[in-house]
């Protein structure tokens, strides 16, 4: 029972993503078919030369990763470091703080997009990759920083005692002793943030201006307008888009599901 | 895009939303911003490309959105920032709210007087007595048709005098052999024109709307007569496998109703031969109706004067003929509509001058907003009506109380 319910979930799952795989592999030009496909008659990967042709493919993918590779390493630092110091402070002001922190999750993003358009202004990057990297610097979500704190907040606190008692200060005792033993939730908040730096369209939308400042999401966004012909097109960029998420979950699993935080 | 109105609003409080946008950067260097498919932002970037040979040392950077809803985001955003396009394209269906912002430069028409235009366009961007915006193009719902599946069902052309009864005869003779007939998207833009030529209205005012009326019994034929089309060809079930415009594209429905966007698309589609009719009318004696779809270069207020210079190339001689060979628009300059650029008597539609006699029977949407909001509410409702899922009554009596708690949000 338990297994079917598993191959239940999975198959949920990834159904969308096997019959994107499959669109994308249905020859351009063609007319779109009037229902699902599970496998198109003819398959190739004319749609994925199709996508070079339509995009500036390799730019987009370059500027993407270089996002990622500076954004979520300072969002998994600043998550770490900001729950860890929420896990420190006495009772009344962690309440107070975690409180704070939760209520942020619920501001309305857009509220965020005019003062952050004029901070990305007035400091002169906008139209850089900075305003798509400068979320980071906030944890990228509050989400991240809950998550950090709970962990931090399972570890024993005579851990934390004996660490001070050590004399170790506030940055050694996190990298000694409390990083090592929430490494699980660590990789966690780092797939959360590479998920959302990857896919981030709204921003590259409202902060990019002109085409060398594109990432992948936006570039995979004009082709929605592609005519039915070309639906394959729209398919391979979702792939494209896709392929690397998963990589990256697939590759966080083991250390994911390996530890228990705090234990 | 509700969020419109709040963000341009901002720009005025903040007092960046004018006078800043060109002074930003150097004289020579312009920002256009423009919403559409890939063959329309492609028609634009050879424009731009052609604008930037014709003044040596101009640079323009373009953005290209797929979305109109982002278009608008963006734009709100970039206007409340203070650091708006100096340049960008908009519906007239979205006009209100920029002009009521006092956001937009006056519209300078260049070498162009108005009698240069299309006077429904030229309405359509009228605000207030003054043309806020240089309109692009006045394009207009038609009826394309497949001309392999009429042969092959033995269906003869429609005259451009075609009448409702006709279409429906034509449906049958057409599914009889087994042939989708009729195909739509069920909004309200596809809606709009059969209400008129029924003799009823779609709003209570165009100029100060209170609410959409389709509650009334003209909008209740249309609406009906539109439904009992769907037994001949695309009914909502196969609408929410495959939209008609791509069933359409691939051959396999007759007729289809849409604007002058869906020509690019039809040229390209492999073996497609295709031409285009007016709609159909209610009845012999009734007139046929349309229902523009236009859009136009605004000019934001602190642009440079090469803003103004833009626009105005866009829809000259040199310009506006880059965008008519397209296909993608019905220019709204007389002169280049008229000539071999758009009338090309090599490309499909053959008919093509059906867009062009079709312009003094147009009528349109309001633009004062907050259309978008009006227009979705009443989409959503209708697709339950065509659905089946909805009745006529409970239709026309919901649409006008969604639509009047959209139009009601005006400020």
């Amino acid at each position: 029972m338990r297994v079917a319910l598993r191959l239940l979930v999975v198959v949920v799952f990834l159904a969308p993503l096997a019959l994107v795989l499959a669109g994308s592999l249905r020859r351009v030009g063609l007319p779109p078919p009037a229902g699902l496909e599970l496998l198109p008659a003819s398959p190739g990967l004319t749609a994925y030369d199709r996508l070079g042709e339509l995009t500036p493919l390799s730019r987009l993918l370059r500027n993407s990763v270089l996002v990622v590779l500076v954004a979520v390493p300072l969002a998994t630092l600043v998550a770490s470091w900001a729950g860890f110091a929420l896990a420190q402070l006495p009772p009344r002001g962690r309440r107070w703080l975690v409180g704070i922190t939760t209520g942020l999750l619920l501001v309305p993003l857009p509220m965020l997009w005019i003062p952050r358009f004029v901070l990305y202004l007035q400091v002169g990057v906008l139209d850089t990759l900075v305003p798509l990297i400068a979320p980071a610097l906030a944890a990228t979500t509050p989400f991240t920083v809950l998550l950090a704190y709970r962990a931090f907040r399972r570890v024993p606190p005579e851990l934390w005692e004996a660490a001070r008692l050590e004399g170790a200060s506030a940055l050694v005792t996190w990298w000694r002793v409390g990083l090592p033993l929430v490494s699980a939730t660590t990789t966690a908040i780092a797939a959360v943030a590479f998920v959302f730096h990857w896919g981030n369209y709204l921003d590259a939308l409202l902060y990019a201006q002109s085409e060398a400042t594109r990432t992948l999401p936006l570039g995979i966004g004009e082709l929605a307008t592609v005519d039915g012909a070309e639906q394959s097109v729209l398919f391979a960029g979702a792939v494209v888009l896709a392929v690397p998420a998963v990589l990256a979950l697939l590759a966080v699993q083991r250390p994911l599901l390996a530890t228990r935080d705090g234990s | 895009m509700r969020l419109l109105p709040l963000l341009l609003g901002l720009a005025l409080v903040a007092g960046c939303g004018s006078g800043t946008a060109g002074e930003q950067r150097e004289d020579r260097t312009l920002t256009v911003q423009a919403a559409g498919g890939e063959g329309e932002l492609s028609a634009l970037r050879e424009l731009i490309s052609a604008y930037e040979q014709a003044r040596p040392g101009v640079t323009v950077s373009f953005t290209g959105v797929p979305d109109q809803g982002d278009h608008i985001a963006k734009l709100g955003t970039a206007f409340a920032g203070g650091n708006p396009p100096d340049v960008f394209l908009l519906n007239y269906r979205r006009l209100g709210p920029f002009v009521d912002r006092d956001v937009l430069a006056p519209a300078d028409l260049g070498d162009r007087s108005e009698a240069d235009f299309y006077a429904p366009s030229l309405e359509a961007f009228t605000y207030d007595g003054e043309l806020a915006c240089v309109p692009q193009n006045a394009s207009s719902t038609v009826a394309y048709l497949n001309l392999d599946l009429l042969e092959r069902a033995g269906v003869a052309l429609p005259t451009e005098e075609w009448t409702w009864a006709d279409l429906e005869e034509m449906a049958k003779s057409l599914h009889s052999k087994g042939i989708a007939a009729v195909g739509y998207d069920a909004e309200i833009r596809t809606v709009a024109p059969f209400v008129w030529t029924a003799g009823g209205e779609v709003v209570d005012d165009t100029a100060e709307p209170t609410a959409m009326t389709l509650d009334t019994p003209q909008a209740g034929r249309a609406l009906q007569y539109l439904d009992g089309l769907q037994q001949y060809g695309v009914d909502a079930t196969a609408r929410a496998a495959a939209g008609p415009a791509d069933q359409f594209a691939g051959g396999s429905l007759a007729v289809f109703f849409d604007s002058r966007r869906s020509v690019p698309v039809f040229r390209k589609s492999e073996g497609l031969s295709f031409d285009v009719r007016p709609l159909p009318r209610a009845d012999a004696g009734r007139p046929s109706v349309s229902l523009l779809a236009s859009d136009a270069y605004c000019v934001s207020k602190g642009s440079s004067s090469l803003a103004a210079d833009f626009a105005s190339y866009a829809v000259g001689d040199e310009g506006g003929t880059v965008l008519a060979r397209s296909g993608r628009t019905v220019p709204s300059v007389k002169a280049l509509a008229q000539s071999p650029a758009f009338l090309d008597p090599a490309q499909q539609p053959a008919s093509s001058s059906v867009f062009l006699d079709v312009i003094p029977t147009l009528r349109r949407l309001p633009n004062v907003g907050p259309e978008d909001e009006a227009e979705e509410a009443a989409n959503d409702l209708l697709a339950q009506y065509f659905a089946g899922k909805a009745g006529l009554d409970e239709t026309g009596a919901a649409v006008r109380t969604a639509t009047a708690a959209a139009y009601g949000q005006r400020s």
